[in-house]
Formats: structure tokens, sequence, C-alpha cells
């Protein structure tokens, strides 16, 4: 699912006192492609992820995922078009603590009209032994493999993944991060991936870094690595 | 600088707080107004019951000469017919006697109590173009003496005190004149009795103060009335009450039964009127007090929670925990004192209105409202104290944690262990009702709250809707169902009875229930009687008794059941054939000219008649009208209607607040679970469907529930009244107080859901995810 964005802007704050969180992006991401943002807090990496998902508005330019402008389609649509192609990770994996492990990824399945393969998913992320557990019961890594589950068990094209691994300690980081390299492999998702950590750009097959609301480099990763072999910065 | 930020916190949210500042005015508001009200009515009660020397108890007396009394009574030789009201016209010696022998029976089997014959005469005179109905009370010496509140007592024949209200109700003054029984008497001023509470004249329970009025005359004048006499006999303990006293009393022969003053309908209503008003004014205060500051207690525990952070810097910053907890204490103190003070108030000014209310119904002493410390210090302190201890008990909890971790969102864990069971219940069901029970499950103590404001709100919906009619469903349906246009009262031998239905109706005491005997012929033309399932009974009179449905609740009787009716002289043991679908009191139905050839060896007594004819007046001197009675009981109607529509519009109220509150608390609750769900792609409905969907089949649960609890509250409160008062409540719940109570429940849902909706519809996207995990 390829994604284009051309001169986006995205301001906040008032008149007086604008905040220019992205300055004119102009970007075109390859179906099927790893895609790692990089950038310092404030660079625009965040906003740059909540508008490409929908989840904010653009001031100006236009952001077209597999030949759908999302800038211009009504709230309704963008509901819809989010829930049959879009999943989301984010780095506090924001689980529903009152339900199970089984009941967070069917919630994701729900929106599938064929329901999708709850079961199957979580046996994929390694939690088939904790499938009646509550979040609270899981650790940190095993949260976010719900949370992977859930993203993927409507089978989206396009991943989106905020910080991920930004609350897990190194090792746990590697098994999510090989997780998503392994689903992007076998599933062919599409999976933009947004962090402050470089490190993570090893395992990318294209880095793009941000800076004070603009692109300061974009490149396809020659190197590409493992997740279990990359240098943990 | 910290009360800046409690205040500012208040006023973000002025709207549920004006929202839960109205329940705390119904809370006072209905204490006040109950309390200060039925106090004013027992202040003037109890001192006028005291100094007036209101009886103890009454003892119905058989209407008939006693088998002894004939014997041993030789005035009493020469009478044809033993109804005591044919021998007070025909035989003056026989009956002054009978009556002076009774009450020395009495007095020399009971030595400290006190007795006397309370005499009456009923009759109807034309008034405001209306047929109207007088109880002319003979004076007494030593027990329900007469209190005239206004004016003077009539000195001479031709002068009457009436009832204040009956005065009021037709535009009558001091000094008009009456015409009654072919004389004119001018009204010398307002007379209450003490045995006279409620103007009930007869066995219908009618207490119109419109159409009927007591009567205070000279004893000449009263002689003077063409009407027969009737009496009974009053007592007084004068402080201690003799043991097996009622097992006793009606072993008398002359005696049909003993009634205590606090059974009395006429004379002791008012005492259970005020213990059940008073306990339903401190129930209902109570109820939405608690509904209220449970409310506040979950808004302020929630306003907390949101100033966590601001909490956390202050601690961080060296502020104490007294700092922080003073403002909230302060604001908090001034807004329940706001509103609990305006329900006060209010209740305040209200209370005549309510008093008066009461003296519409009830004969007795006007006295002042008025407010006593106790009165302010439950309506307003208590609520106060509780609120305060709470919200403490919450800041303390708060403060205690470290500033640093204040600073931190707040993550709620749910452990899994609770409701497990309950949960189980619902793991076959599919995801979005697992996911509306799990979140009614996480805010339990505000679902309990709910659970509490909404059955509350449905009862006392149906209780109002019961009230409709009830008048109608016994008395008017007791007419209805037959074709009686006019009954006649017989207080004579010669009373023709022309081509009427005869009838012999006396006071029986059936295995112990008092019970009015009503001896119809097989054949008669104006009263056929059914059971529930339609099949008639008059044709089983003869062999045995039918009972009515109002009957058989108080007794528990039942077909097939052998009883001992004490009748006159004689015990008769009779099988009850069947139960007439029918709720006028404690009747019974049995053959007329059985009974009459069993207790006089003579098959043609009877006392009253039924036409199926309206009856010119002018036939009879004592004749009572089906469609007047009706006209009376809509009076009644009309009042209870009034109340009705009051607590019906009540119950909405705060039905909607409850559920406003309630609803869009739980969406705040969950604003991080909505963004979720927008997020991974749900559209507004289906998360207004996850979110609030479990409050609406738990709605069709409540409703549901509340059926039953309201049938079975219903059946005690009928139980209470028959048992208590032997007055059959006909109240029931009905196929359209379903209809109607649930069109308002769910209007009134789907106006606070549809504020809910709004705020799940206004959640930003992203915005809740990076603030909290709940």
């Amino acid at each position: 699912m390829a994604v284009i964005l051309e001169k986006v802007v995205k301001t906040y704050g008032s008149k007086e006192l604008p905040t220019h969180a992205l300055k004119g992006i102009s970007l075109r991401i390859e179906e099927g492609q790893f895609i790692v943002v990089l950038g310092p807090s404030g660079s625009g990496k965040s906003t740059l992820l909540n508008v490409m998902g929908g989840l904010d508005n653009v001031n100006d330019g236009s952001i077209t995922i597999d030949g759908f402008t999302v800038t211009t389609m009504p709230q309704n649509e963008l509901t819809r078009f989010r829930r049959k192609h879009l999943g989301f990770i984010f780095q506090q994996y924001n689980l529903l603590q009152t339900l199970t492990v089984r009941e967070n990824v069917e919630i994701g399945a729900r929106l599938v009209e064929e329901g999708g393969d709850t079961d199957g998913l979580i046996e994929r992320v390694g939690l088939k032994d904790h499938a009646h557990k509550y979040p609270y019961q899981l650790s940190g890594g095993e949260q976010q493999r719900v949370a992977i589950a859930r993203a993927l068990v409507k089978n989206p094209k396009l991943l989106f993944c905020d910080e991920p691994t930004g609350a897990l300690d190194e090792e746990t980081a590697k098994e999510i991060l090989a997780l998503l390299q392994d689903l992007n492999n076998t599933l062919k998702t599409t999976v933009i991936l947004i962090t402050h950590n470089a490190s993570i750009g090893q395992i990318a097959d294209r880095v793009i870094k941000m800076n004070s609301g603009e692109i300061s480099d974009d490149h396809l990763n020659q190197e590409k690595r493992h997740a279990n072999e990359i240098h943990w910065g | 600088m910290f009360f800046k930020h409690v205040f500012v916190t208040f006023k973000q949210q002025w709207v549920r707080f004006v929202l839960l500042g109205l329940l705390m005015v119904v809370s006072s508001f209905s204490y006040v107004v109950i309390n200060v009200s039925t106090r004013s009515v027992q202040e003037g009660a109890l001192p006028f019951f005291e100094t007036m020397k209101q009886e103890e108890f009454t003892l119905y007396m058989n209407p008939f000469i006693t088998e002894e009394e004939f014997f041993s009574i030789s005035a009493c030789r020469s009478i044809t017919n033993p109804l005591l009201v044919d021998i007070e016209n025909r035989h003056k010696a026989c009956y002054e006697t009978i009556i002076d022998t009774r009450i020395e029976t009495l007095r020399s089997a009971f030595d400290n109590l006190t007795f006397e014959y309370r005499f009456f005469k009923d009759l109807r005179f034309e008034q405001n173009g209306g047929n109207h109905r007088l109880r002319v009370l003979k004076d007494t010496q030593s027990i329900n003496l007469s209190l005239i509140t206004e004016g003077v007592a009539p000195t001479t024949d031709d002068q009457i005190a009436i009832s204040k209200n009956y005065a009021i109700n037709n535009q009558l003054e001091i000094g008009d004149t009456l015409s009654i029984d072919q004389s004119h008497f001018t009204i010398t001023g307002f007379v209450l009795f003490p045995d006279y509470n409620l103007p009930i004249l007869d066995q219908i329970y009618l207490f119109d103060t419109v159409h009927q009025t007591l009567g205070l005359m000279t004893d000449q004048a009263f002689t003077s009335l063409s009407s027969a006499q009737d009496g009974y006999i009053s007592g007084l303990f004068n402080g201690t009450i003799p043991d097996d006293f009622e097992t006793r009393v009606a072993s008398f022969e002359f005696i049909t039964y003993a009634v205590l003053t606090e059974n009395n309908v006429r004379s002791g209503a008012i005492y259970a009127e005020i213990e059940a008003g008073q306990s339903t004014g401190l129930a209902l205060s109570i109820l939405v007090a608690f509904i209220g500051i449970m409310i506040v207690i979950v808004m302020i525990v929630k306003s907390l929670d949101q100033s966590r952070g601001a909490m956390g810097i202050f601690k961080a910053l060296g502020g104490r925990a007294s700092e922080m907890m003073i403002p909230y204490c302060v604001v908090l103190s001034l807004f329940t004192v706001f509103f609990l003070s305006i329900g006060v108030y209010l209740g305040y000014l209200t209370g005549p209105w309510l008093r008066d209310l009461y003296l519409m119904f009830y004969l007795l002493p006007e006295e002042a409202v008025r407010i006593t410390l106790g009165d302010v210090s439950l309506a307003i302190l208590a609520p106060l104290l509780t609120v305060l201890f709470l919200t403490i008990i919450q800041l303390r909890k708060i403060l205690k944690q470290k500033a640093i971790v204040l600073m931190q969102p707040k993550v709620t864990i749910v452990k899994p262990n609770r409701f497990r069971r309950l949960r189980t219940l619902f793991e076959r069901f599919e995801i979005k009702t697992r996911i509306q029970v799990a979140f009614l499950l996480r805010q339990y103590r505000k679902v309990l709250i709910y659970i509490i404001g909404v059955v509350s709100a449905i009862f006392l919906m149906f209780l109002s809707m019961g009230m409709v009619n009830v008048f109608d469903q016994s008395v008017i349906a007791y007419y209805e169902s037959s074709s009686i246009q006019s009954v006649v009262y017989c207080d004579r031998f010669d009373c023709d009875p022309k081509d009427f239905d005869k009838v012999l109706e006396i006071p029986v005491v059936i295995d112990g229930f008092d019970a009015v005997l009503t001896a119809i012929d097989e054949d008669n033309q104006t009263r056929t009687l059914y059971d529930r399932r339609g099949n008639e009974l008059n044709s089983k009179l003869t062999q045995g008794l039918v009972i009515t449905k109002s009957f058989a609740d108080l007794s528990r009787l039942k077909v097939g059941d052998t009883v001992t009716v004490r009748v006159a002289n004689e015990r008769l043991d009779l099988t009850i054939l069947g139960v007439a679908d029918l709720y006028p009191g404690n009747t019974v139905f049995y053959d007329r000219a059985v009974l009459s050839q069993l207790l006089f060896d003579f098959d043609g007594v009877f006392n009253l008649l039924y036409s199926s004819e309206r009856i010119d007046d002018d036939l009879y001197r004592n004749i009572v009208h089906v469609d007047e009675i009706i006209e009376q009981i809509s009076f009644l109607n009309r009042l209870v209607e009034t109340m009705m529509v009051f607590i019906m519009v009540s119950a909405g109220i705060m039905a909607l607040i409850i559920i406003y509150l309630l609803t869009v608390l739980s969406v705040e609750d969950q604003t991080y679970e909505i963004s979720l769900f927008k997020v991974i792609g749900y559209d507004s409905k289906e998360i207004s469907k996850m979110v609030l969907g479990g409050y609406q089949k738990l709605n069709v649960f409540l409703f549901i529930l509340t059926i039953p609890i309201t049938l079975v509250a219903f059946y005690v409160l009928r139980l209470w009244m028959i048992q208590e008062f032997g007055f059959f409540l006909p109240i029931r719940m009905q196929l359209w107080h379903v209809l109607i109570a649930l069109i308002v429940f769910i209007t009134v849902y789907a106006f606070a859901t549809m504020r809910a909706k709004h705020n799940v519809a206004k959640r930003s996207l992203q915005e809740a995810l990076k603030i909290t995990q709940i």
C-alpha cells in the first residue's frame, strides 16, 4: 500500500504564536516497505504519524494512501478507511485492562467482516498460554505483543508504530522488533515505525530522519539487519 | 492559590454540580416538607385528642335485641321486630332499658374502664343543588367531647355546628342556614369530634368533605330529628388495658366486635398517617440523599483524580496536605449547605400547603407549621458531614501518595478474581457484550448507585400510577358490577319493600375477623356475584358463604373452608363456596331468606333495599344513590391524581438527573477506551454501543426487575392496610402503567444519553492515548 505525502503542513497553537510541526513534507512510501522515522523530541515525527493515520488533520497539502486522499475524507469515511486498512501500535501498549488477552485481540478482529484469526495471531505472537490472562499479569514485552496481535488481526495493509519499544528493555525491544520484521516479511504489511532510537534504523528498508518539522535525511538502508543483530545505542 | 484551582475545577463542571445540587434540594425538601407538615398535624391533633377524651376503643353492637334481653326486660315483651332501630322507634322504654343494661353490664365487668354510648343520626339534605349527607352526633359527657373551633356551640333547637372543611367547600359561613329534615338550622360554629378524624359515615370508606359533614345540635333538636338513632359504645382504658380485653368483650352477646382506636380508620387513621408520613419522608430523603451523596463522592473522587497532577506539583513544592484539603472542604461545604438550605427553605414554605392537603381530608385543628433545630440538623448537617467525611477520606488516600506518583498518570488495575463468577456467565457471549459487562463491573460502585436510583425512580412511577383511580377500583367497581342505582336504609319495620330487592346487612365476626354480612336473595335483580373466572355464584348462597376477594386477602380464607360466623346471638358453621371478584373491604355474602329464618324463625327480615332504578327521595327517608357515591369518589380521585402527577414528575426528574450524571460520568471515565476504539477504527455509533450499551441492557434488566419488586411491595401494602385497618387498598399494577413508565423511562434515558453520546463524539482521537492508561 503506497503512501504519498505532498507538501503537508501542520501548525499548532495560535496565529500569534504558531508552532510549525510539519513544514511542507513531501514523501512517497512504497508498498511492503519497513520505514523507520527517526528524530529527537519535537522534530514532528509523532505528528507525521498522526496525520498519516488520519488521527489528526493537516493545515495544507495532501496525503494519499493506496489512491485514497485521506486529507479530504469526511470523518465517517476516514473511520471506515482506518478500520479496513490501518493498524496502530503505541509505546504504552494501550490495552484494555478489563479484558483478557484474547478479548483485547478480539476487539480488533471484530472490525473485519470475516472475523479475523484471533487465536492464530495470539499463537503467532507467542502468547498462546497467556490468552486468558489480563494485561497487568503480563510483562511489558508481552503486552506489546498483544497490541501487535490486536493491530494485525484485521490484516491491515499499513501498520503505524509509535515508539513501540520506548518502554521496553533492550532484549524485549529486540524481540518486538523481530516480530515486526517477521510480520513485515511474511504478511507484506507496510510498516512505518517512529522512534528517537537511531539503532532501530538498522532493521529498516528505509530511514527517514526528521528535524524541526522537516525531513533532514531520507535514505535506503543498504545494510539492513535482523533485529537480533542490531547494536543497541 | 489552591482555592482558585478548586474553584475553577468546580466551575468547569457547573452543569453537573447544579444537577447534583437539585438532588440535594429534593433530599432536604422531601424531609422537611413531610416532617414539618405531619408534625403540625400531630401537634394539633394530639392535645385535641387528650383534652377532648378521644375514645381508646369502640364496641360495635349487635343491631338486634338479644334473647336474654328479650326475656329479662319486661318492657320489651311486646316488640314485634328484633331490629334495634325499630325498637328505638316504636318501643322507647324497651330501647332505653336495653341501652342502660348494656352499659351497666360492661361497667360491672370492667371496673376501671369508662364506657359511654355514642349516638348519632344520619340524614340527607339538599345543598348547592346536590344531595348531601349529615351525621349529627349527640353530645357526650365523658368521652369524645366536641370542640368548637370557631363560633359557638348550638344553644337553641334551630342551631347547628358543622365541620369547617364542609363549610369551606360549600361556601358556607357562620350565620348561614341549612335546610335539614324540613327545618331550618342556623350555623353557629365549626365543630370537631375526636372520634371522627375522617368523616367516614358508613362501611364505604368515603372521606369526602364536600358532600358530607358532621353536625352538633342541642339534645332536644337531636331527639326531634326524624331519622333513626344508631350508635356504638366508646370507651377509655384509663391507663390499663385489661387482659384478653377483646375476647372478654366479644363474649357479650350484644357486642359484635371491639376495635381499638389505632385500628379504626374513622378515628385512628391519623396515627398511622403521621407515622407513615414521617417515615416515608425520612426514607425518601435518605434514599435521595444517599444517591445524591454517592454521586457527589463519585464526582469528587473524579475531580480529585483530575487534580492529582496539581496536587503532586504542590506537594513537591512543599505544600502541606491541609493546605490542599481545606479548599476542597470549604468549597464543598458551601456547595452542599447552599443547596440543602434551598431544600429546607422550600420545604418550610411548602409545609403549610401539605398540612392543608392533610386537613382537606382530616377533621383536625389547625396548627402553625414550624421548623426546629432538629429538622435543620438532620436535613443539612447529616448530609454535609457525610460528604465531608467521605471527601476527607478520599483526599487523605490521594495525598498519602508520593508527589512523583501523583504527577504520573493513574493506572487502575482491575483484579480478575473480582466478579469472576459473574464474568464467567458472559464468557459465551459476543465480545461486544463482554466489553459492556467489563465496563460495568469496572465501575461497580457507580453502577450500584445507578441501580438504586433507577429502581427507586421506576418504583415511584409505578406507585404513583397504581394510586390512580384507587377508589374506583374498590367502591365504584363494587357498584358497577351490579345494577344497583339506589340503596334504601330501612330504619323501620314498616319499610315498604315495594318491588325492590330486600337485603339484610349486619356486622358479624367470621373466625375472629370482623366482617359485614350482606345477605341477598338468590333471585335478586340487582346483584349477581361472579368469581374471577366469571362463574355465577348466587346459586350457592343458600348452601354457604360467598366471600369477596378483599376479605379473602384479609382472612386468608379460601373456598372449601368451614368457618364459624358469629351473627347476632347465633353461631353458624358455614362453608365458603365461592370468592367473588369484588373488593369492598370485609364484605361477605349469604342468602337473605335463609339467614332471616336462622336468626328470627321468619324469612322476611331485611334492613336495606337495592333498586336497579333511581328511587325518588320522597319515598324513603334514607336513600343513597350510586351516582352520588361515584361523584364523591371522583372528588377523592382528583386529589389523588394531583399527588400522582407530583410524584410522577418528581420521579422523572430524579431519574433524569441520576441517569444523566452517571452516564455522562461513565463516558468521561472511558475517555481512554473511546479514543482507543476510534483509533483502531470503530465509529461513534459502535463506540456508544460498547460504552453505553451496558447501561442500556442494565436498564432493560432493572425495568423488568422493578416489576416484581413493585408487585411484592403492593402486595405488602395491601396486606398491611387490610390487616391494620380492614381497608382494602386496591393498588395494582396494570399493563398501561408499565407502558407509560417505559415511555417516560426511555425518554429520560434517551435525553440523558444524547448528551453522553455527544461527549463520545467530541473525544479527540489521539489525545487520550497520551494522557493516561486506565
